[in-house]
Formats: structure tokens, C-alpha cells, sequence
């Protein structure tokens, strides 16, 4: 059900990738306020909703809307400049930049300065360079970054890798943040840090980098996380929505239980 | 880690992202552009004429760097774009009468316009399997250069390249052209340094790094790659026109196939990534190459029975040689050393 409330509606989504159904007549609401959890089995469909809606796989039926608008025919790169940043499962990172580079290559769609105007490093671009500097050490200082700052992504341990790209994520002002497995790997340290930093990005005051905090879709795998933080879970098997609800209905959801215990 | 002078704190974001950061290195600076000056005025037309090739190539070298260094779309038809953009201000000034000062950023579009055309077909390629149609853009040249164009170019003839005058002043000495090349790229490696640290240079790193990450996080892709092939060819342009005009005369032999490989294999001894590192190949590529003419021939008069065939292996094999122990003890380049040697050098005498 589309409502103004919502910031993205997915509807009847079929994806297959020759005889295999990822998705089949999936729907899919995202409200402007929530964090939303999508659980479920592994090849249940978790990730092809989130590549779908970056516009990394390309449905075969149904519509995708960003805030009311269809964005299924639209390249990746103007999906992504519309406001919806995601994370990846396996890191993808630029791993030959700096910390503070991998997040202004983030800030890239915001970026106005023109090829031509990079050439002369003064004027124009630099005061634009030392804007989007100070955004960039914002989110760094919020993600706890500064300490890797300059130095290359490529050195960089696997919990922390995780944070930039969170990060890189955050530099783009999303409005919709999706997140592939942000605990996937991590210590318990590690995990609660990052289960603080996506509650404080959608409560933190952002006035000077994000104007409104984004809708953040959850995809994991660590449920007592996805329990404690989520306002919404999701779940799914074999590419169908088989539940949907607060934390607490999930839990005692009959189908979910079926899914994940095979009972 | 960027090491940093002890003692040096930043203040502002400008000072953290400025190459020049202290009266130091201020003051190095503008002694190297007074010595790049006044140094050659006591140089004999030898060592000048190996300082405008090793100009001209750096220029080509940063294109290759922007090419394969920063976006990693390894390009092994570099020498045909150099050709190229010789070829389009040679054939300008010959007849159009065009002054050479506008037939060379000509030269350089012109050069970057073919790669366009040429950079098209990355859409569908990328990294190494790039070299099969930046190969084919080199046999496209000597086909246009030797046939298609055939009336103006004069074939396998080769055309005569006129002389830089501005206002009057012909840069005929070999100390005047030396002085025109080293501004140009002294001009052009300020140029590429500030493309690859703005969002261009980010975005070309981008998508050399993660291409699918790239163009979630909103990078078009395909523009800039395009981007990065019409910038690069654009600097082998503007390097091969300088060179065309410096030797006189040109024909395709001069641009043989072998050059496009050093061009890529010198790059990576150079180090990829890395302005610096275009500047280090550059240097390398030519005086490695200038050693081996000096030290060739005397070998050949030592071992009489080579008959001549020291001098025409012996650059092959030793570039042959250097290039793979780069590739096996420093795969980062000489740029890299360079790096670790200023960090050294900061940090003295607390090598910690």
C-alpha cells in the first residue's frame, strides 16, 4: 500500500536469473522514519532487493518507486544520485585512496566543480575541495575515522573498513541508506559499535552534513541486533515475503520459525 | 600514511591538502624552476636535445599514467596517439600555414578526439583486455597516417614539421626549445597532479579500484572512462607534436609499436598512481636508453665476434630485464621509493 509516508515502494517485483526465481511478486514499502530489517535464510532474496533497488539487476516485472517516481530503467550511477546509497556485503572499497578520499569520492554526485576547473587547483575548486573537506571530517568524526585519515583504505582492518564504507555511504546525504550485512564478520565490540552508529545516524542531529536522517533498510543476519535495533522486520524465503512485522510479532511468527528451523 | 615535516601542525584544511607545505619546500620549488632555467645555459646541445626528449616523453608519460595508472585501462597503442597528435599539428602548420602555437593544443584535441573514439569500445572492456583495442587504434593510425591521408601526409615519405615561432622569436636552438618544453611541462604535470586529487582524479581512482562500487556511489562510468582516454591522448598529443616539431620531420616509423609497449612497461617501472611516477619513467625510459647508446657500441668494438648485434639486443634486453626485477622486488615503481625515501628523510634521525 503506497502511502506519503513512504519513501520507496517496491511492487510486485519478479526477478530470475534464467530458472532461477530470486524474487518473485515481491512488495516492498520503506517509510521515510524506520529502519527497516529484511532477514531470512541464505538465497533468500535479501541482497537482489537491494541490487534491484541500486539498479545493479534489472527486475523483469514490477515497479520500483523513489519517492513516487519510477526508477527501474534508471543507470546505477543516477539511482545513486537521486539519494540512495548502499554498503556491500563483501567490501567494496577503493583501496589505492586514503580514508578521507574514499568519503569525497563518496561526496562525488555533490560534487558542482567542473572537470576544468580541477585543473587549476585555486579559486573555484579549491574552496569547493575545502567544503566538502569539512562535511567529509563530520562523518569522520561522527564514524570515529580520524585516526585513519590519510591513511589507504588497503591497510586498513576489516572493522574499520566497514566503518569508511559506512561512511562513504553517509557522504553521499542519502535518503534512503541500504545496508548489506554491516555486521557480517565482526567482533561483539565491533557489532555494538556499529548497532550504535546506525541508531545515532537516524537520531543524531546532522544540521550541517545531512539535513534529514535517512530511511536505512537492514539486511542481516545478527538477529538479536536486527531484534534490538529494527522499527520494522521483514522476512523472506525463496525470493516470497513470508512475514512482516514489528521485532516482537516476528519472533513469534509461526512462518518465520518454519523458515529458519526447517520444522 | 602522508608523513609530514616534525614540527609542522595544520590549521586549515587548505594547508593539510597542499603539496607545497613549508617555506622549504617553497623555497625548493622555486630554486628548481631557477636552476630548470639557468642551469641549461652551461649544457652543450647534447645533453639539451636528451632534455627535450625527456620532456616530451614525460608529457606522454603523464597521459599514460592518467590511463593506466589511474583509471587502469592499460593502453598498449600510446605511441600511435603521440604519432597522432604529431601528425595533426605537422600537417597544420605544413598546409594551413597555421602558427604552431594553436596547431598544438589542436594536436592535443585532435589526439584526444581519436581516443574518444577509440575509448568507446571500453564500455564493453576493461583493465588488461584493453590492450586489444588501444592495439588496434595503433594500426588504424598507420593506416590513415599511410594510406587514407595519403595526399596530405605524404606516406611512408614522411612530412616535414615546421618551427615554433611566437611573435616573431623561432625556437631554433636546441636551448630555446629546451626552455619551451620544460615550461610546457612543467605546465602539464602541475595540470595532471591537480586532475588525479579532485573529483575527477577520485573518480578515475574509483573506478580502477571497484568499478561496480563506482557506479553505485554515482560515478557515470562510462563518461569517465571516456574522460580518462580523451585526457590521456590528449597529453600523448601534446608530447608527440613537441617532439615532431623539435626533430623536424616525422613519418610513422618513428612511432613503431615497440615505443607503445615502453610507454606501459616504463610506466609501471615508474609506479602507477602517481604523477611523480611519470616523471621517474621518463627519466628512466630516455637516460637508460641513452647509457645503452654509449655503452653499446664500445662493446661491440671489445667483442669482435658480436658483429653488431650487441647494439641492436642490447636496449631490448636490458629494458626487457629491468622491467620484470621491477615488477618482482618494487612492483610499486621508483614513485614509491621515492616515497618511503621522504619519509625516511622527515623523519631523521628517528627512523622509527
Amino acid at each position: 500500500m503506497k502511502t506519503k509516508k513512504d519513501i520507496l515502494n517496491l511492487e510486485g517485483i519478479h526477478l530470475s536469473f534464467g530458472g532461477v526465481q530470486a524474487l518473485s511478486g515481491m512488495d516492498l514499502d520503506i517509510r521515510r522514519d524506520e529502519i527497516l530489517a529484511i532477514i531470512g535464510p541464505n538465497g533468500s532474496g535479501k541482497t537482489s532487493i537491494l541490487n534491484s533497488i541500486s539498479g545493479f539487476y534489472r527486475p523483469q516485472k514490477g515497479n520500483i518507486y523513489f519517492q513516487e517516481k519510477r526508477i527501474n530503467d534508471l543507470k546505477p550511477s543516477k539511482i545513486a544520485a537521486m539519494g540512495i546509497a548502499r554498503t556491500f556485503q563483501n567490501l567494496a572499497l577503493y583501496t589505492g585512496l586514503s580514508t578521507v578520499d574514499n568519503l569525497l569520492a563518496g561526496r562525488h554526485i555533490k560534487m558542482k566543480q567542473s572537470f576544468l576547473s580541477g585543473l587549476f587547483y585555486f579559486g573555484l575548486a579549491l574552496r569547493s575541495e575545502v567544503e566538502h573537506r569539512r562535511q567529509v571530517e563530520y562523518i569522520m568524526d561522527f564514524l570515529e575515522l580520524q585516526p585513519y585519515r590519510h591513511q589507504y583504505v588497503g591497510i586498513l582492518p576489516y572493522g574499520v573498513r566497514k566503518r569508511v564504507e559506512l561512511g562513504r555511504a553517509l557522504a553521499m546525504e542519502p535518503k534512503v541508506l541500504l545496508l548489506d550485512e554491516p555486521m557480517a564478520g565482526m567482533n561483539m565490540e565491533e557489532k555494538e559499535d556499529m548497532a550504535r552508529f546506525v541508531l545515532d545516524i537516524r537520531e543524531a542531529k546532522w544540521e550541517s552534513v545531512i539535513k534529514e536522517s535517512p530511511a536505512i533498510v537492514l539486511v542481516e543476519h545478527e538477529m538479536d541486533v536486527v531484534m534490538d535495533i529494527s522499527d520494522r522486520v521483514v522476512t523472506l524465503d525463496w525470493g516470497k515475503k513470508i512475514a512482516e512485522g514489528t521485532p516482537d510479532e516476528i519472533k513469534e511468527d509461526p512462518a518465520v520459525i518454519k523458515a529458519y528451523l526447517g520444522a | 600514511m602522508k608523513g609530514r615535516p616534525c614540527g609542522v601542525f595544520d590549521i586549515r584544511y587548505s594547508q593539510d591538502m597542499a603539496i607545497l607545505r613549508t617555506k622549504t619546500h617553497w623555497a625548493l620549488f622555486i630554486l628548481f624552476l631557477v636552476s630548470l632555467f639557468v642551469v641549461p645555459t652551461f649544457l652543450n646541445g647534447h645533453i639539451l636535445s636528451l632534455g627535450v626528449i625527456i620532456g616530451t616523453t614525460m608529457i606522454s608519460m603523464f597521459g599514460v599514467q592518467i590511463m593506466i595508472g589511474y583509471t587502469y585501462q592499460i593502453t598498449l597503442g600510446h605511441a600511435g596517439f603521440v604519432g597522432f597528435g604529431a601528425y595533426v599539428s605537422a600537417l597544420l602548420m605544413h598546409h594551413l600555414g597555421w602558427n604552431f602555437f594553436f596547431a598544438l593544443p589542436m594536436a592535443g584535441l585532435g589526439a584526444a578526439l581519436y581516443g574518444l573514439i577509440i575509448g568507446t569500445s571500453s564500455l564493453r572492456c576493461k583493465g588488461l583486455y584493453m590492450v586489444i583495442p588501444t592495439i588496434s587504434s595503433h594500426f588504424i593510425f598507420f593506416y590513415l597516417a599511410n594510406e587514407v591521408f595519403r595526399k596530405w601526409t605524404y606516406g611512408s615519405d614522411g612530412i616535414e614539421c615546421g618551427m615554433p615561432v611566437l611573435f616573431g622569436f623561432a625556437f631554433d636552438s636546441d636551448l630555446r626549445y629546451f626552455y619551451l618544453v620544460a615550461v610546457i611541462s612543467v605546465l602539464l604535470g602541475i595540470v595532471a597532479k591537480n586532475l588525479v586529487r579532485t573529483k575527477t582524479g577520485r573518480a578515475f581512482v574509483a573506478i580502477r579500484d571497484n568499478d561496480i562500487a563506482a557506479e553505485v556511489m554515482g560515478i557515470d562510468i562510462f563518461r569517465y572512462k571516456l574522460l580518462s582516454f580523451a585526457i590521456g591522448n590528449f597529453y600523448a598529443g601534446i608530447g608527440g607534436a613537441l617532439w615532431g616539431h623539435y626533430v623536424g620531420y616525422i613519418n610513422t616509423e618513428f612511432f613503431p609499436i615497440l615505443d607503445s609497449v615502453y610507454y606501459a612497461a616504463f610506466c609501471v617501472v615508474g609506479g602507477l598512481g602517481s604523477i611523480m611516477g611519470a616523471v621517474f619513467a621518463a627519466f628512466f625510459w630516455r637516460l637508460l636508453g641513452e647509457g645503452i647508446n654509449y655503452v653499446a657500441p664500445l662493446l661491440d668494438a671489445i667483442l669482435p665476434m658480436s658483429a653488431g648485434n650487441i647494439i641492436s639486443s642490447m636496449g631490448l634486453i636490458i629494458f626487457a630485464v629491468l622491467t620484470i626485477l621491477f615488477l618482482i622486488f618494487e612492483p610499486r615503481g621508483i614513485a614509491h621509493r621515492w616515497e618511503l625515501f621522504k619519509q625516511s628523510y622527515r623523519l631523521h634521525p628517528f627512523n622509527y
